[in-house]
């Protein structure tokens, strides 16, 4: 910010700093003794657990890939096909004549495959940050 | 140099912070509280305006985020200023939770007044005076001007420093200091050489 300051005040306001940079670190801080402060902290810690949360992750990704290796298995490597597939079987088992039923179970079930990526994504990047 | 001002990123650091990722050893987290309390811990009495307990509080919740978050700490910052920026956004937090702006009201806590006191135990009574007033006025000045002269002044941080742990940009910052300094001035202008 450039606000400039009367002519007849620089000398003085230098002065005046000055004598305020040599106070202010004296005067804004003082050493504040330990005092079972550490020791609070730490008993205040999680326990530690970071061994479970891979697990949880490894078992996230784990049946990510199961699924994504069924759907290769079952329809090839073309997701797509596996998609229509389902959806055909889908609309054959259902015996209801909802208007739009049809679009709304392909909806859905894009949206299930895209949030089982994205949770494996997740477990993924998590993997490589332990905590 | 003041006691209390942060050191630059040191090895020491460096090493602690990659002890923790790699193994959550918590002997190295416990140093590194150790060597940063102080000076959290008076930044948030700072603020709070002398009530070391909410202060203290306030530094437990710092260093339990600190110890959570410890992995998004890219060290391109001092880590003392980062676990200050973490202070900060505590603080704030609980005063926009309080609905009160949280003001140094004067009322400086016994112990301080007697640390600093006892830190200058050598000194003529005229600079035990100054001191005290020196501490008067700068509890008169507002939240956010006190954090920017403490993390620039007693921290020894940089303004860009200081505008990282304030989370505002580097003008502001600059402006705090400016009207605190105007007012310390005014405030002090008794002990102005004649």
């Amino acid at each position: 910010m450039n606000t400039p300051e009367p002519a007849g005040r620089d000398a003085s306001a230098s002065g005046d700093d000055q004598r305020l940079e040599q106070m202010l670190p004296q005067a804004a801080s003082t050493y504040i003794d330990d005092a079972g402060f550490t020791a609070q902290i730490m008993r205040a810690l999680p326990a530690p657990g970071h061994r479970a949360e891979w697990r949880r992750n490894g078992l996230l990704l784990g049946a990510m890939a199961l699924g994504c290796g069924l759907s290769a298995v079952l329809c090839g490597s073309d997701s797509i096909a596996f998609v229509a597939t389902m959806m055909d079987r889908l609309v054959a088992w259902s015996a209801l004549p909802v208007p739009g039923f049809e679009s709304a179970l392909t909806v859905g079930v894009l949206a299930c495959w895209i949030m089982t990526m994205a949770a494996g994504w997740w477990a993924w990047s998590r993997m490589q940050s332990p905590r | 140099m003041p006691e209390t001002e942060i050191p630059r990123v040191t090895s020491r650091d460096t090493e602690l912070i990659a002890r923790v990722l790699a193994s959550d050893d918590r002997h190295a987290f416990s140093e590194l509280v150790r060597q940063h309390q102080s000076a959290v811990r008076g930044f948030l009495r700072r603020l709070t305006g002398g009530r070391h307990a909410l202060a203290d509080d306030l530094a437990q919740e710092t260093f339990l985020e600190a110890y959570r978050d410890l992995a998004r700490f890219r060290g391109d910052a001092k880590f003392g200023a980062w676990l200050l920026g973490i202070a900060y956004n505590r603080f704030r937090t609980v005063r926009r939770r309080q609905r009160e702006t949280v003001e140094w009201n004067g009322e400086i806590e016994a112990n301080d007044m007697v640390a600093g006191q006892e830190t200058a135990a050598a000194a003529a009574p005229a600079m035990v005076d100054l001191q005290q007033d020196l501490a008067a006025a700068l509890a008169r000045l507002s939240a956010d001007e006190q954090s920017a002269i403490h993390l620039c002044y007693a921290e020894g941080l940089t303004h860009e420093e200081a505008a990282g742990v304030l989370g505002c940009p580097l003008g502001t910052v600059k402006t705090h200091v400016l009207r605190a300094k105007d007012k310390l001035r005014t405030y002090l202008r008794a002990w102005a050489p004649a």
